[in-house]
């Protein structure tokens, strides 16, 4: 292996000091489980030591292991399928009962909101409170941008459905982020 | 063609996922232009796409949490345990 500056991170002996609390923090805001995240991790960098053959330097070494991470995740979640209950998928009757205290547009950038340490609590505390189908179908599609028709493949749902999950992932959202930050302030 | 806004909830959020049908796109317009709230609604939700978006690329820096060393240290027995 060339002596890089890279060199030291090529080094698997290492990987856990230099990547591995990013990975941990990587995974536990996509499934929200401290153990399992740390399984995941786990997996992720064994799997990396037997494929590091295939590891070229075309992109960091954090980018690949974050790259199988992701794959584990959504591997995970296609083998531990989520019962979508019957009640997750009822029409959603109140929502816009509350639209007359809606005031205005939120004003603050995401990116300097993801600088702030209390609004991830508070992001973080949101999204435990979804029921976990929806909690995973809005992670796949918001947080990592995966299309429709993949999240679907994973979850084995309907397209109805799906939209039906994500929507009320949103609603419930927007109103805990409502109520705990935006209207806090 | 008209629409309530539960109606107008429900297609802001599917229209960040799917593409609506021409019909859907006038009559959520339609509904739009005349309701305050169903306009205020849509921008909080996209808001939340973009915040969420940035939060997933950020996490490795700035989600709250990390390994105990116990942990790390199972991991790294693990890995040495690991053929080569």
């Amino acid at each position: 292996m060339a002596d890089g500056p890279d060199a030291p991170s090529r080094d698997p002996s290492r990987w856990v000091d230099e990547h591995g609390d990013a990975l941990f923090r990587f995974a536990v805001l996509r499934v929200r489980d401290a153990d399992l995240a740390a399984d995941l991790v786990q997996d992720t960098l064994l799997s990396a030591l037997k494929g590091i053959g295939g590891f070229r330097g075309g992109s960091s070494v954090r980018t690949w292991l974050t790259g199988i991470l992701k794959h584990k995740i959504i591997d995970y979640y296609r083998r531990n399928r989520s019962e979508v209950l019957h009640s997750d998928l009822a029409p959603e009757g109140d929502e816009l009962a509350h639209a007359e205290s809606l005031r205005s547009s939120w004003k603050e950038s995401p990116s300097s909101l993801v600088e702030n340490r209390e609004f991830w609590s508070v992001l973080t505390g949101c999204l435990d409170g979804l029921p976990e189908a929806h909690r995973r179908a809005f992670s796949m599609r918001e947080f990592d941008g995966l299309s429709g028709e993949e999240i679907r493949k994973v979850l084995d749902v309907t397209p109805t459905n799906l939209w039906v999950m994500l929507h009320r992932a949103r609603t419930k959202l927007r109103r805990c982020l409502e109520s705990n930050w935006f209207e806090e302030k | 063609m008209s629409l309530n806004c539960q109606d107008a909830a429900r297609m802001l959020s599917e229209k960040r996922d799917r593409r609506l049908s021409l019909r859907a796109r006038i009559s959520l317009r339609l509904h739009m232009f005349a309701c305050r709230m169903c306009k205020v609604y849509g921008s909080q939700l996209d808001t939340v796409g973009r915040v969420c978006r940035e939060a997933g690329l950020r996490a490795e820096e700035k989600c709250p949490g990390e390994m105990t060393d116990g942990r790390k240290q199972r991991i790294n027995d693990a890995m040495t345990r690991e053929p080569r």
